[in-house]
């Protein structure tokens, strides 16, 4: 045993050498580990913990492979012992070393997820596997993802989770191509990974109320490809019908490049939010108030409840924003007759104090151009007058909110053009227009430098042979 | 930061050291680090005054970094009979209701009134000022003339008119002869469309930027 920790201690040989040497290295320390028993790597040799011995940061693989094999020969109890230990190396680990050994590393981060879950306390693995997804390339999806998302929403960490999905995916991990079998199923993340991690992502968006995200995410799990329509979409598009009128009042539109499939179930089993949506546009609380009734159970069956309360509170608040194309000036109270509160809460949330309340809020959050004026010192004899402007926004937040916007294009178009370049020279992506070549009868090489095909440089191109209309559709459909 | 090292920082000594001294998102990213800690502690009687001044601190940080939906969320993660047994930790739960559903007169009472501990209270006190000042940033927007009972309400002045003037004539408010406030607007904040030649430099760059970007593509 002696023997085998010295050779852990000395992988790495160095901290600084080269890149291919180090990769020569991790091939031979893994296949040492690998062939380890698992009962050799557990236990402790002459009183002396390998694992104190062990720095985490730099032997990190032996690290690794030494907890997994305590945890699988000693299951729950092991945990309870290790996950300290677990949690100081997800926080330190080399990634380098570790991407070579991600079935090792996704065994782990499973027994720890399921052991945080089972235990009742989920926010323990909530900040190691945070970080550990920061120590990754965190714009790349890897299991680490909707996994993490799930803790969050168990653990009820937001904001936690919110700082994961402001990094916008930009690369999904290849299916690997059978030469490395070893780790092949390590890597791979299923279809419904993916969808789980964008539902799971819109509804952590929806609880931090940051409504454009949320329906950006959603959107993704809509229009997510297949031939069938999975359960989690349809879960998707429910959510994203209430999210729309949270956003601006009124239903987004399914996406055009929605599969004709999904489009049928949509249409299909959305039929109760349908006419929620058609009661919500039509202005009349009455009707709303209706309507919600019979639709209690439904959306409590879906588990949309919370959402729905909240379209009913922003109902008041698009309809106070509608008055302004009628109305210059008009006194709370007379906004309070219009009786919009449809929450049901009662108490004097309808009344002209709540409706003044309403208001406020709504300037503060930049939601209507407004003004309100007391009319006399004396709060009894006061009236509450609201002003409606139609100046549009302050020009120097325009000019900011156009330069994140920019930065932002700016970004995404160097990711895209990155990753143009990676799969253009991929070994799928050639053999594919190689077979391409063939189906058309040319040569192989005449297909390759086809200019359109080969032309990545561009992340998109302006359709020249399509008329205006259509790009302006799709446009307002992304919108 | 590694398990162990959080296992020793979690002390009442080390977060209110945190709480006097550190800026508010700071205070948030090193209390969430260790609320693992905090979440494996039993509610005891032991442990009682160390729980409820960290949580009470995480809700002080969370609300001065305007984080709200955080600070509901933290109060669903904290222990029910924690939440509702604790005097400390009733004040702030209640305040952060009051909070949430704006509801200006009571946030004050209780800002003013809770028995807040030594250690809490250096943020308490940095959150009244603060949340006044965002509220007379927001009343000079909202409102074109304001009674000034409702002003004294909003600001926290209830009975105490002179503070309340006083706090205002600071601020460019005027009272006018029919006794309505009339609040001073808002001043643009700097940086936005100023002229100066560091505003041109910085716009330039930015232009340069866009430019060079357009070509490479």
């Amino acid at each position: 045993m002696d023997k085998l920790i010295d050779s852990f201690l000395s992988f790495p040989s160095s901290p600084n050498i080269s890149e291919s040497e180090l990769q020569k290295q991790i091939q031979n320390h893994l296949s040492l580990l690998n062939r380890a028993p698992a009962a050799t790597l557990a236990y402790q040799h002459a009183g002396t913990d390998v694992l104190a011995l062990l720095d985490p940061s730099v032997n990190s693989l032996a690290y690794l492979y030494v907890l997994v094999a305590r945890i699988d020969l000693g299951q729950k109890d092991a945990m309870e012992v290790v996950w300290r230990q677990v949690v100081t190396f997800l926080e330190t680990f080399n990634p380098k070393q570790v991407r070579c050994a991600q079935d090792i590393f996704r065994r782990l981060v499973e027994y720890f997820f399921s052991f945080a879950t089972e235990s009742g306390k989920p926010i323990i693995a909530v900040r190691p596997i945070k970080k550990a997804i920061l120590r990754f390339n965190p714009a790349k999806f890897s299991f680490l993802h909707p996994l993490f998302l799930r803790l969050c929403l168990e653990a009820k960490c937001y904001r936690d989770a919110a700082a994961i999905v402001d990094i916008d995916i930009v690369e999904f991990p290849c299916a690997s191509t059978g030469k490395v079998v070893e780790n092949a199923r390590a890597g791979e993340v299923t279809y419904q990974d993916v969808l789980t991690y964008f539902l799971y992502a819109g509804m952590i968006y929806m609880g931090i109320k940051e409504w454009r995200r949320a329906a950006d995410y959603l959107t993704y799990a809509i229009v997510a490809p297949g031939s069938a329509c999975s359960q989690i979409q349809i879960d998707a598009y429910k959510k994203y019908i209430l999210v729309g009128l949270l956003l601006d009042g009124k239903s987004l539109p399914i996406p055009r490049s929605t599969t004709s499939v999904a489009n049928r179930a949509y249409k299909a089993l959305s039929k109760p939010y349908e006419s929620f949506v058609v009661a919500f546009k039509a202005g009349n609380p009455e009707l709303l108030r209706t309507e919600v009734t019979q639709l209690v159970d439904v959306f409590r069956q879906d588990n949309n409840t919370g959402l729905a309360i909240q379209c009913l509170e922003a109902f008041r608040r698009m309809q106070i924003i509608a008055l302004r194309d009628t109305y210059v000036t008009l006194s709370t109270e007379e906004i309070s007759k219009k009786d919009l509160e449809v929450t049901g809460r009662g108490g004097d949330m309808g009344g002209k104090e709540g409706t003044e309340a309403v208001i406020l809020g709504m300037i503060e959050r930049e939601e209507i151009s407004a003004s309100l004026s007391h009319s006399h010192p004396n709060p009894e004899q006061s009236q509450t007058t609201v002003h409606f402007h139609n100046h549009p926004v302050d020009e120097s937040c325009n000019l900011a909110a156009l330069q994140v916007e920019l930065r932002r294009i700016m970004t995404l178009n160097k990711q895209m053009k990155t990753i143009n370049k990676k799969y253009g020279m991929s070994r799928e992506f050639i053999q594919y227009m190689v077979k391409m070549a063939k189906m058309s009868g040319s040569s192989v090489l005449a297909g390759m430098a086809e200019p359109d095909l080969m032309d990545f440089d561009y992340g998109f191109s302006w359709a020249e042979d399509e008329p205006e209309e259509t790009i302006m559709q799709d446009f307002e459909d992304d919108m | 930061m590694s398990a162990e090292k959080d296992a020793q920082k979690f002390s009442l000594a080390y977060i209110s050291i945190l709480a006097s001294s550190e800026a508010p998102s700071t205070i948030v990213e090193i209390l969430a680090d260790l609320e693992t800690e905090a979440a494996l502690t039993p509610f005891s009687s032991d442990s009682a005054i160390l729980l409820s001044n960290f949580y009470g601190i995480y809700f002080f940080a969370l609300f001065l970094c305007d984080d709200l939906n955080e600070a509901r969320f933290l109060s669903k993660r904290i222990p029910m009979p924690a939440l509702q047994s604790d005097p400390l930790l009733i004040s702030t739960y209640t305040l952060l209701r009051f909070l949430y559903t704006r509801n200006y007169a009571e946030i004050y009472t209780v800002i003013d009134s809770a028995p807040w501990s030594e250690h809490v209270s250096p943020l308490v006190v940095r959150f009244k000022d603060y949340y006044r000042q965002k509220t007379v940033l927001l009343l000079s927007k909202a409102y074109s003339s304001i009674s000034p009972v409702h002003a004294a309400v909003y600001l926290g002045f209830k009975g105490d008119e002179t503070g309340l003037l006083e706090y205002i004539a600071q601020r460019g408010w005027l009272l006018d002869e029919s006794g309505l406030l009339k609040p001073a607007p808002v001043e643009v904040e700097e940086g936005g469309m100023d002229t100066d030649a560091e505003g041109n430099d910085m716009r330039i760059a930015i232009l340069s930027g866009l430019v060079t970007h357009l070509t490479e593509v």
